[in-house]
């Protein structure tokens, strides 16, 4: 695997676990950002492409807001 | 056919938790005691006959005169007055058939609503055991209710009430009689459809006899937590070294197949040296948890609530506080939700801002990482583990300290609770081995579900920012000097250095604020990437930091942790459970300054001892 490759992987899994982690623990700031930029993406004018990505981009309704999914819960029965 | 709302409702510790996972398939957590379940929750099954139930599992109450949160959402739903939930459209009353004394008085209030209700009699096999004789027919003549017998926590122990669930709905009861004393109407079902042995329990009185006893109870209370330690210790090592060996074997071999560069870096410094240190952990929590799961099922913990009782008075707090203390032994988490079933709104606050002193199931890759490394695994009077001791003492380390904290607060704020306990001491019983088994499934999935989770993910993210930038050309130090998570440590070294951290442990105490085992990882991570050669990277964390640590700054990284708050989510609920941004804060303040407070004591004492 040539050193390119193995940087592109590893920026790709570096992205991925740095998204994740801002989903989970500034879930509103991660959904709004999500969200403008699936309709950045989906404006009118914009390669079909582009446009499908940005609806795919485009977060669920209801952000999670609760302490539950902030990550650290070890057992709880209430957090799902 | 519609689907049916049915809630299942009764006094705690009947066996609804039990009963809702026998209909659902669902794996809530189940206990011998009062209080797991404080909010509703919701599950489906489809009937033989192709009905499809939605069960609500709703905390247990003992009246519709709520005294606490949970018993209000109880409540609620029984009336019909919970915003967006709809009204049942049956009522499963559950009731433990031994105890059908305390539990039929709550059947006979419901009974009052006046809506469509079935009686589920739950334990029916331990109440045949005892010789108690209940006459089906008559109770449901006399109630004017179907009446099932189950046994939730067998196989086949809610066909008949599934059964029921097929049919129609039954009427509502008439109210009849029902507006007389609760008491002497439950004494005249009794009389009239029960039939109790003579000593409904003899074993139980023979065992509250000791375990009950004011100083035989404590003395042998402190040797069950006591032993359950120094097990996790011995028993947990072979088992440990084992999963260790492997981790290694599996690291150097994927390592190996990489060519050099930064995904080799990753996987090898990163995932194996970060990760795998953390799964270690596994055998030790999950040996933990069998005998908190085997002592929540024997019906021993409330007993331990009743003999705490007085300490925690002392303390200004409450027996009630015992169960959301003891749950915080897993995570404060659901140790602070369940505060939500003491009364008194001072008890409960005191309670959650000393919930996060018990040492969470979180600490013990930690603990054990540092005690594995610094104390000498040798026997102590011939019969213990001078390990497992140290370990013990962490625990009561901070039992003490949050007793301590707890009077301290209620000092401060000149109040004093309400210190009445009233408990239902449940029968004892021997663990049942599927529910332990599901509780240790749930345990296992949790944590490796935190590992390739969270985990995973803060320790990529450390590992990125210990290895960029880059180090300039003829640069001579390793690489992590140089790199920005390098430099932050530096930076916060000089604030910790009197209480004896450098800065390797400033950088992982950061990642460790998200979740405490994320510190071993992150330790290990900058280890490998601070080594000198590829065979010195994959070396184990622990002769590392016994080499480069004094037995000083050891103590004071396990006192740290036994005090530091260090992990976000506590903080949010401790916000979301008291509605206030300034609890929260006070909280995480007065835990940082105790931590940083003990173990500055810490560090400066055992390095003056040691020059």
């Amino acid at each position: 695997m040539s050193p390119l490759l193995q940087t592109l992987v590893v920026a790709v899994i570096v992205l991925a676990c740095t998204l994740s982690l801002l989903r989970r623990f500034l879930p509103r700031l991660s959904w709004q950002s999500q969200a403008r930029l699936s309709y950045f993406l989906e404006r009118e004018g914009r390669p079909a492409a582009l446009r499908r990505l940005g609806l795919a981009l485009r977060p669920p309704i209801a952000a999670s807001a609760s302490a539950c999914g902030t990550g650290g819960c070890n057992t709880c029965q209430g957090c799902k | 056919m519609s689907a049916l709302n049915i809630a299942l409702v009764g006094n705690p510790n009947c066996g609804k938790t039990a009963l809702f996972n026998r209909l659902t398939g669902s794996r809530q957590k189940v206990a011998n005691y009062a209080g797991v379940t404080v909010e509703r929750k919701e599950g489906l099954f489809r009937t033989p006959g192709g009905r499809s139930v939605r069960v609500l599992d709703l905390p247990g109450a003992y009246s519709l005169d709520a005294t606490s949160p949970d018993e209000a959402i109880t409540r609620d739903v029984c009336r019909g007055a919970l915003p967006g939930e709809p009204v049942p459209d049956l009522l499963v009353c559950v009731v433990d058939a031994t105890n059908l004394r305390l539990h039929l008085r709550f059947v006979l209030e419901l009974r009052r609503l006046g809506r469509p209700m079935l009686l589920a009699l739950n334990l029916m096999d331990q109440a045949r055991r005892r010789g108690i004789t209940i006459d089906v027919a008559a109770l449901q003549a006399r109630l004017g209710m179907p009446v099932v017998e189950t046994v939730a926590v067998k196989r086949d122990g809610a066909e008949a009430l599934v059964a029921m669930l097929d049919g129609a709905v039954p009427p509502a009861p008439e109210a009849g009689e029902d507006h007389g004393d609760l008491h002497a109407q439950v004494s005249a079902l009794l009389a009239e459809a029960v039939t109790m042995p003579e000593r409904t329990s003899r074993l139980d009185e023979r065992l509250d006899r000791w375990l009950l006893h004011p100083v035989w109870g404590l003395v042998i209370l402190a040797a069950v937590m006591f032993l359950v330690f120094q097990a996790v210790f011995s028993w947990a090592g072979p088992l440990q070294d084992t999963l260790a060996g492997w981790i290694s074997v599996l690291g150097e071999s994927m390592g190996g197949a990489l060519p050099d560069g930064p995904l080799r870096s990753l996987v090898q410094d990163g995932l194996f040296a970060g990760l795998g240190t953390v799964m270690e952990f596994l055998p030790q929590i999950l040996l933990l948890f069998t005998f908190i799961l085997a002592l929540e099922e024997s019906g021993y913990l409330p007993r331990a609530a009743f003999l705490l009782d007085r300490p925690m008075r002392a303390a200004g707090l409450t027996g009630r506080s015992f169960i959301p203390l003891l749950s915080s032994f897993a995570c404060a988490i659901p140790g602070i939700m369940a505060t939500r079933s003491i009364q008194d709104p001072r008890d409960r606050l005191t309670t959650i801002l000393v919930a996060p002193l018990m040492t969470c199931s979180a600490r013990l890759p930690v603990y054990t990482l540092l005690i594995g490394a610094f104390i000498p695994d040798q026997p102590v009077w011939g019969v213990f583990n001078l390990q497992g001791l140290v370990l013990f003492a962490l625990y009561v380390a901070g039992i003490v300290s949050a007793m301590g904290a707890a009077w301290v607060i209620q000092k401060l704020r000149h109040t004093e609770g309400e210190h009445v306990l009233l408990l239902e001491l449940p029968s004892y019983r021997l663990p049942n081995l599927l529910d332990l088994g599901i509780g240790l499934w749930e345990r296992a999935r949790i944590f490796l579900r935190r590992v390739t989770g969270i985990i995973l993910s803060l320790t990529v993210l450390l590992w990125f920012l210990s290895s960029y930038p880059a180090p300039p050309e003829g640069a001579t130090l390793p690489a992590i000097d140089y790199s920005l998570a390098g430099r932050i440590g530096r930076w916060m070294e000089p604030l910790f250095a009197p209480i004896g951290f450098n800065w390797q442990i400033c950088i992982a105490l950061i990642p460790g604020l998200a979740a405490r085992e994320v510190a071993v990882a992150a330790l290990a991570t900058v280890y490998a990437l601070s080594a000198a050669n590829d065979a010195e990277a994959i070396t184990s964390l622990s002769p590392l930091i016994a080499a480069d640590w004094s037995l000083a700054t050891a103590l004071s990284l396990l006192v740290w942790y036994v005090y530091a708050p260090q992990c976000l989510s506590t903080i949010a609920v401790i916000k979301r459970e008291t509605n206030s941004w300034k609890q929260a804060g006070f909280a995480t303040g007065y835990l940082f300054a105790l931590a940083y407070l003990a173990s500055l004591v810490t560090y400066q004492l055992t390095a003056w001892l040691m020059s």
